[in-house]
């Protein structure tokens, strides 16, 4: 094996070459003087004494000696030259290139390689250095030797039609806690919780010496569907574990997971051979190039250097608060959609199971921010128990080992699954009405997947832990297309230039960017803003969850503005500042977080309406024109559905203004109306230019559709009326004790915004009447009629008048009124307004 | 390559178990101590006896008392050029990981016999050839072709690419 060697930065240039000692062809030994070169120095000569001091240049004669072992090839020097720096040598042909080595050995010649003499200038063990086996660091191989490994692997993959994917354990496609009730459930039936566990999975460890929890038992939950999952990737991917947690550990899990080691086989990575204790890196498994490799993880941050190849998964959180018991290892998780999710959580929330099962998801995700009560509970716990293993940091093995310890004894020692437990059980026996309405989302009538996690117990007990993941589905998905997606390309690259046989890595194509690609697709035309969702002190553009929108195609932006089309709000903070500004702008969608969530993990952009929130009504009136723009936008694809939803959904919203929390409305509305005054005026979009921009056809649609229907049902469009008006009554009682003579600017634009208030119903009719005309549902039709009568006695008459430019009457009448609200509630608000706004403000 | 092998230790005793069994402790502890270690160029594999234990010294300052001990001791080193049997615990592309007692063999796959292929797709992946499959758990006759050692460990590169060498059937 030839090798080139150059002369060496120790020698004292310039030097001129006198003499070759050894020729072309030669045998040299290591240490051998090769060539003979001189070199000028100065020397300092004569007696200080005396004064006598001088310099003179004299000639210094040295050997070169040889670095290494084997024949010469060429000397790339002549006889004469100078060298005036370190250059290229002679060329010597080595009979080994030690290009793997194992513990410092060269794996050909059994050579120390970490012998060092006055001869050598780099280390022989420079010449592998990379550790790319699975199971073990101490073997490295050289450049070369890992690309040739790696085009073997990729040729081979190529021709089984195959890609590589690299798995993570921890809560990816499984669950791991060693809190001791899971065993104590597991014996016992009757627990609510024993159909959840009783597939779940055990061994004991000791991996080293740990104390107390040395030789625990762990329970391992596996992900639902993992059996069938691995079995049919095996199929398009040769599959690599990789984890934080010991080899023991992995290796435990393996065998649960793979009993036949048909899957992974050996190719099974964890903390110890992993190099680094805070990241993980495909390049540690495929130095050269990672075109076919994707990696399935629920963590995106540990992998800095490879986003483009992660598919991120939903966490698994099976054990409710456990969290990831290997996290120690890791930097804290700043995953904060995850954590929101989970924080807005009662266990069904739409969050744990982000792919909706549209009936649940429907009736869960409006009311998950009515329905907090338990929701609160749980993220105490899992603060006492997360809080431990994160906020390390520093990248101390030691420290971290001390902190998964206490992490593991905490869990030992506290329980914290049946703590939590006890604290449903407490919540079940005492009927309060935060649990009526947990019941209320717990157990919606038909939602079998829940059912199957429930078992009949005489006394009802609701369990904590729920069996219903379903995110192994999306991934087999997304696998699945990017895999046909990357061997389409490669197909097509091969069939361009047919006469080439050999694979190069030009015909190869990236199976990262494929990714990208299809992720790109998901989000592209859409500019999402995120309000309470990253914590403050976090720039959202390098947060976790913001590189993951902009990588999913989205247009990420820190403020709403007109170009914005999603509002992402944290259902535990429905009510912020950019909540307030987005509902003014007419296209902006305002969902929660689940929506996101739902989108990332299913690849498609979502239909939006199970997501939108409930925009408090003081927000809503001056939104109400947006909804109507925004809606008429909607793609065709969710249309249908968009329609099936809104019945529900406006009955929803119908529900909470005639529900009777009337001076609740109120409170909530005096406040937003107070609030813009200060706003207001330096804000040019009016309410009233809102009407410039609607669809004033639409309007004379149902205008016609509502003179030209029978009202049959005059009942219930009077109790309905009452229902929506119940408020306007109350004002007209206001407005009779009130002044009415005031004329001020202030008022005239509230009067104005109530104006659009009073028309928030009617709109939204207006908007789906003329959906429904179009497809002529006559059930629809109905449905809708009778919502009509109720509201389009102010709605209708509203739009007529100031179709008309006049409508003076209607507003006199709002006049009076608010200005008799505003005088009568003015004093009491002032309190309340302060506490709210402490706690509504960003 | 076995020897039986004359070596010498200082011990040290806590005052608390000076009585008349002081021998036995002082050579419990040195079992304790030496058996299984590795000294750099050989392990030590058993003691066999104790022959002299010297009249214990209190050292100053502390209180315990140090003894030094000789002893016969079985002791292993493996030399460059040898023939071992061995165990196979690991396999990948780029050759098999080897286990004979205490020492890790590295076999690259340039010193298995070319006839003997690396078959990624098995399962689990090994080298084979018609005969022979060599995967984790499989006897293999070893040529040490370089060691090296460090304090408390040693390491050593294999060769079956020789007669005689690679797969056998344990006695």
């Amino acid at each position: 094996m030839l090798k080139n060697f150059r002369a060496g930065d120790r020698l004292r240039y310039p030097i001129t070459i006198s003499k070759f000692m050894k020729n072309k062809g030669d045998e040299v030994q290591r240490g051998e003087a090769l060539l003979q070169y001189t070199y000028k120095f100065e020397r300092t000569i004569g007696d200080p004494a005396l004064n006598e001091e001088r310099t003179v240049e004299e000639t210094g004669y040295a050997d070169w000696d040889c670095p290494t072992e084997g024949t010469i090839n060429k000397w790339l020097v002549k006889v004469g030259d100078v060298l005036t720096k370190s250059q290229l040598f002679v060329a010597i042909d080595e009979p080994c290139p030690h290009d793997m080595q194992y513990a410092g050995l060269c794996t050909k010649c059994g050579k120390d390689m970490k012998e060092i003499t006055w001869a050598t200038e780099s280390m022989d063990t420079d010449r592998a250095t990379i550790a790319m086996v699975h199971d073990n660091v101490a073997l490295t191989v050289s450049a070369q030797e890992a690309m040739k490994a790696e085009i073997d692997l990729q040729r081979r993959l190529l021709q089984q039609r195959k890609l590589s994917l690299v798995v993570d354990l921890d809560q990816t496609i499984i669950h791991a806690c060693i809190d001791p009730t899971v065993g104590e459930w597991q014996r016992d039936p009757t627990n609510p919780n024993h159909g959840a566990v009783k597939d779940v999975r055990t061994f004991q460890l000791d991996d080293g010496p740990r104390g107390v929890t040395s030789g625990c038992w762990y329970y391992i939950k596996l992900r639902p569907g993992l059996v069938g999952f691995l079995e049919r990737m095996s199929e398009y991917f040769e599959m690599h574990v990789y984890t934080m947690g010991t080899r023991a550990y992995a290796e435990q899990i393996a065998n649960i997971v793979d009993p036949d080691k048909k899957l992974f086989g050996h190719r099974i990575i964890s903390r110890d051979e992993n190099g680094s204790v805070t990241a993980k890196s495909l390049q540690r498994l495929f130095p050269v190039n990672t075109n076919m490799v994707i990696v399935i993880d629920d963590r995106a941050d540990v992998w800095p250097r490879n986003r483009q190849n992660l598919i991120k998964v939903t966490p698994y959180d099976f054990f409710k608060g456990i969290g990831d018991i290997n996290s120690a290892y890791l930097p804290a998780r700043e995953d904060t959609l995850g954590a929101a999710a989970t924080a807005a959580a009662a266990p069904p929330t739409p969050a744990a199971t982000p792919t909706p099962i549209p009936i649940r998801t429907n009736g869960d995700a409006p009311k998950s921010p009515n329905a907090p009560g338990h929701a609160n509970k749980i993220p105490e716990h899992e603060k006492a128990v997360a809080a431990n293993p994160n906020g390390v940091d520093d990248a101390i093995l030691q420290l971290q080992v001390q902190e998964q310890e206490r992490a593991l004894e905490k869990q030992l020692k506290e329980r914290p699954l049946l703590h939590m437990q006890e604290e449903l059980d407490k919540e079940d026996t005492e009927p309060d009405p935060s649990e009526s309405s947990e019941e209320g989302t717990t157990t919606p009538p038909d939602s079998p997947e829940q059912q199957n996690g429930h078992s009949p117990t005489p006394h009802h007990r609701h369990n904590l832990l729920r069996d219903d993941d379903n995110e192994l589905s999306c991934v087999e998905q997304h696998l699945t297309v990017t895999h046909k997606q990357f061997y389409q390309q490669y197909d097509a690259r091969r069939a361009s230039r047919h006469r080439i046989q050999e694979i190069t890595s030009e015909l190869i194509p990236n199976v990262g960017a494929v990714l990208d690609y299809l992720k790109g697709q998901v989000l592209r035309n859409c500019t999402i803003v995120l309000t309470g969702i990253v914590p403050q002190g976090v720039d959202v553009m390098v947060s976790e969850i913001g590189l993951q929108i902009m990588s999913f195609g989205a247009d990420l932006k820190r403020k709403p503005t007109s170009r914005t089309t999603h509002l992402v709000v944290s259902s535990a903070r429905p009510r912020t500042d950019k909540v307030r500004k987005a509902a003014r702008i007419p296209s902006i969608k305002i969902v929660n977080q689940d929506w996101l969530a739902a989108c990332l993990a299913e690849w498609r952009r979502v239909d939006e309406t199970p997501y939108l929130m409930d925009i408090n009504p003081g927000d809503r009136n001056r939104s109400a024109a947006a909804d109507d723009d925004m809606e008429d936008d909607e793609d065709d694809k969710s249309q249908p559905k968009a329609n099936a939803a809104n019945p529900g959904q406006q009955s929803i919203f119908e529900g909470d203004e005639s529900a009777g929390d009337v001076s609740d409305d109120e409170d909530d509305e005096d406040d937003e109306e107070e609030d813009p005054f200060g706003v207001i005026p330096t804000e040019p979009a009016s309410p009233v230019k809102e009407l410039v921009k609607m669809d004033w056809d639409d309007m004379d649609d149902e205008l016609a559709e509502f003179m030209g229907s029978d009202v049959e049902s005059d009942s219930d469009a009077e109790s309905l009326y009452q229902g929506g008006g119940g408020k306007r009554k109350h004002d007209d009682l206001a407005s009779e004790d009130g002044d009415s003579a005031e004329e001020g600017t202030g008022s005239t634009l509230s009067k104005k915004q109530k104006l659009a208030k009073a028309r928030t119903t009617g709109l939204r009719n207006v908007e789906n009447v003329g959906e429904n005309g179009d497809d002529d549902d006559a059930a629809d039709a109905a449905a809708e009629e009778e919502e009509d009568g109720g509201d389009g006695g102010d709605g209708g008459a509203t739009v007529g008048a100031s179709q008309e430019g006049g409508g003076e009457e209607e507003e006199d009448n709002f006049d009076d009124d608010l200005e008799a609200e505003l005088e009568a509630e003015f004093e009491k608000e002032d309190e309340k307004e302060g506490d709210e706004d402490e706690s509504m403000e960003d | 390559m076995f020897f039986l092998y004359n070596l010498e230790r200082r011990l040290t005793l806590h005052p608390s178990y000076f009585g008349k069994n002081m021998t036995e402790l002082v050579t419990t502890k040195l079992m304790k101590d030496v058996e299984g270690t590795c000294t750099g160029s050989y392990y030590i594999i058993s003691v066999m006896d104790s022959f002299t234990i010297s009249e214990g010294r209190i050292l100053p300052g502390s209180g315990l008392a140090e003894f030094t001990v000789g002893y016969r001791a079985v002791v292993w080193r493996p030399f460059k050029g040898e023939t071992i049997d061995t165990v196979v615990v690991s396999v990948n592309q780029h050759g098999f990981f080897a286990e004979a007692g205490p020492l890790r063999i590295f076999v690259s796959a340039h010193l298995i016999p070319g006839e003997i292929k690396w078959d990624p797709n098995g399962t689990p992946p090994s080298f084979h050839d018609e005969e022979t499959t060599i995967q984790v758990g499989t006897h293999v006759r070893v040529k040490i072709i370089g060691t090296r050692a460090e304090v408390g460990d040693l390491w050593a590169i294999g060769s079956i690419k020789e007669d005689y060498l690679g797969y056998f059937l344990p006695p």
